[in-house]
């Protein structure tokens, strides 16, 4: 069964247009080019549907969003926002909590942005869009050992310039 | 870190790591305030348009025409195709000859029902009353074959040729010193005449002249090759190599102004969009452009 099929087609919408662009703006990319760009990848599906089957187009999603970026020379800062789990949870809490999450998102935000490309990369991809190493590893056409290495290094990094934290 | 070492905290986080590994990654990592810092990243998200509003401006484009399966319709096309090329034969010279231009590309199908897909500027000919007796092509440029089951079936090119039973694969003939074969399915015999080597390869393999020497054979994951994805994947090729082969998709002359013309080029660029292209070209190379006419000249950006 390919993906021609209108309603398929939406189902996949839905489910991967937000992973998508969460995988673009670990490239690199801001809000609105992500954006953008993961209109440009279902397009191209649409368009090749007819040789897509629901089982591979997943990984044609990420295979053609990883092809489509073009690396962007002005460096973009991470920009991480509260999930809303968090918002709801803080009416509870007293003003000084707050200002000490904005102090940690702000150095979370930082210490990401000094990761070497290749580690940010992995990290956000794993930490902010949920996908397992296997999956980064497909996406980036590189191997899961290169995604652990890269891994590790991010983590190695954020364990060496330590932020403030609450313990 | 060492080789063994280098992928433990990864392994940490995933939660696959030994009790042992994780006694050694202790001893040099403080996984408490790792821990903690993971956890309280939680509540932090990347912000995304929602789907819902992005559905909302999506345009659907028209669609790629479908690939064709083997079904009767196909053949029965096949069939008016063949009947189309004997008649052809009866008052054409048996020579045939397929070309494409700048920007072209075209699609054969000999008489047996093997195909062959061409990219721009190439060229392919063979001897049509005795194609049936002795399937031999002579190819130039870039060209992809589907080969079906039969007698042996030989490219032939400068430098070299290329032996199959039935099979799928992409020769890219530049000169007689650069050739890349690549094989999607059953396997072929790549044969470098100036050296005499012979190197047989199967699905998912590729290998290529350079100056006169087979390269190891490397493997590729692609089921089909670059050129009919829109793209073009290089991997160490000379820059004046690279360009002409590029301007071949868009009918553009790009030069190489004050850049080394021996310098190698790897990476990957589309076909189908000439600013995506140039924009590539000058991020992953660090080169700037400019335009003179239908010249792009490619100068060092600094």
């Amino acid at each position: 069964m390919n993906v021609c099929n209108q309603k398929i087609f939406k189902e996949l919408y839905f489910q991967w247009n937000e992973p998508i662009q969460r995988f673009l703006q670990s490239k690199g990319l801001d809000l609105h080019k992500a954006a953008d760009l993961s209109q440009d990848v279902f397009e191209k599906m649409w368009k090749n549907c007819a040789t897509i089957t629901q089982q591979k187009a997943k990984s044609f999603l990420f295979t053609a969003a990883n092809n489509l970026f073009i690396d962007d020379y002005r460096k973009k800062k991470t920009v991480l926002k509260y999930n809303s789990e968090f918002i709801s949870g803080m009416e509870k809490k007293d003003g000084q909590y707050l200002l000490e999450m904005n102090e940690f998102k702000d150095q979370m935000e930082a210490v990401i942005e000094s990761m070497t490309k290749a580690s940010k990369e992995v990290f956000m991809m794993s930490r902010f869009n949920n996908m397992s190493y296997k999956e980064i590893a497909q996406a980036l056409d590189i191997s899961v050992k290169a995604v652990e290495k890269r891994m590790s290094k991010a983590l190695l990094h954020l364990a060496t310039n330590k932020i403030k934290i609450k313990r | 870190m060492d080789d063994q070492k280098d992928i433990l905290l990864a392994k940490w986080m995933d939660q696959s790591i030994s009790s042992e590994e994780l006694m050694t990654l202790s001893k040099d990592v403080d996984l408490d305030y790792l821990d903690t810092l993971l956890k309280q990243s939680k509540s932090l998200e990347l912000e995304t348009k929602p789907a819902e509003q992005m559905w909302e401006s999506f345009n659907f484009p028209s669609k790629v025409a479908e690939v064709p399966k083997r079904r009767f319709i196909n053949w029965l096309i096949f069939g008016v195709i063949a009947i189309i090329i004997i008649l052809a034969f009866l008052f054409y010279n048996p020579k045939k000859s397929i070309k494409t231009g700048i920007k072209k590309t075209q699609n054969f199908a000999f008489i047996d029902g093997s195909k062959a897909y061409l990219g721009p500027n190439s060229m392919i000919s063979f001897d049509a009353d005795n194609y049936t007796d002795n399937r031999t092509i002579s190819m130039k440029g870039h060209v992809y074959f589907e080969v079906e089951k039969g007698s042996t079936f030989t490219v032939k090119m400068a430098g070299g040729s290329v032996q199959v039973l039935g099979t799928s694969f992409n020769i890219w003939n530049v000169n007689d010193e650069y050739v890349t074969v690549q094989c999607y399915e059953g396997s072929v015999k790549v044969i470098n005449d100036k050296v005499n080597q012979e190197q047989v390869i199967s699905a998912g393999q590729a290998v290529s002249f350079n100056n006169n020497e087979l390269s190891d054979v490397h493997s590729m994951s692609r089921k089909r090759p670059d050129w009919m994805d829109n793209q073009r994947i290089y991997n160490g090729i000379p820059v004046n190599l690279f360009l002409k082969d590029l301007s071949a998709y868009y009918g553009i002359t790009f030069s190489n102004g004050d850049i080394n013309s021996k310098e190698l080029i790897s990476g990957i660029y589309p076909t189908d969009d000439i600013d995506k292209a140039i924009k590539t070209i000058e991020v992953s190379n660090q080169w700037k452009h400019e335009k003179t006419g239908d010249k792009i000249i490619f100068t060092s950006s600094d």
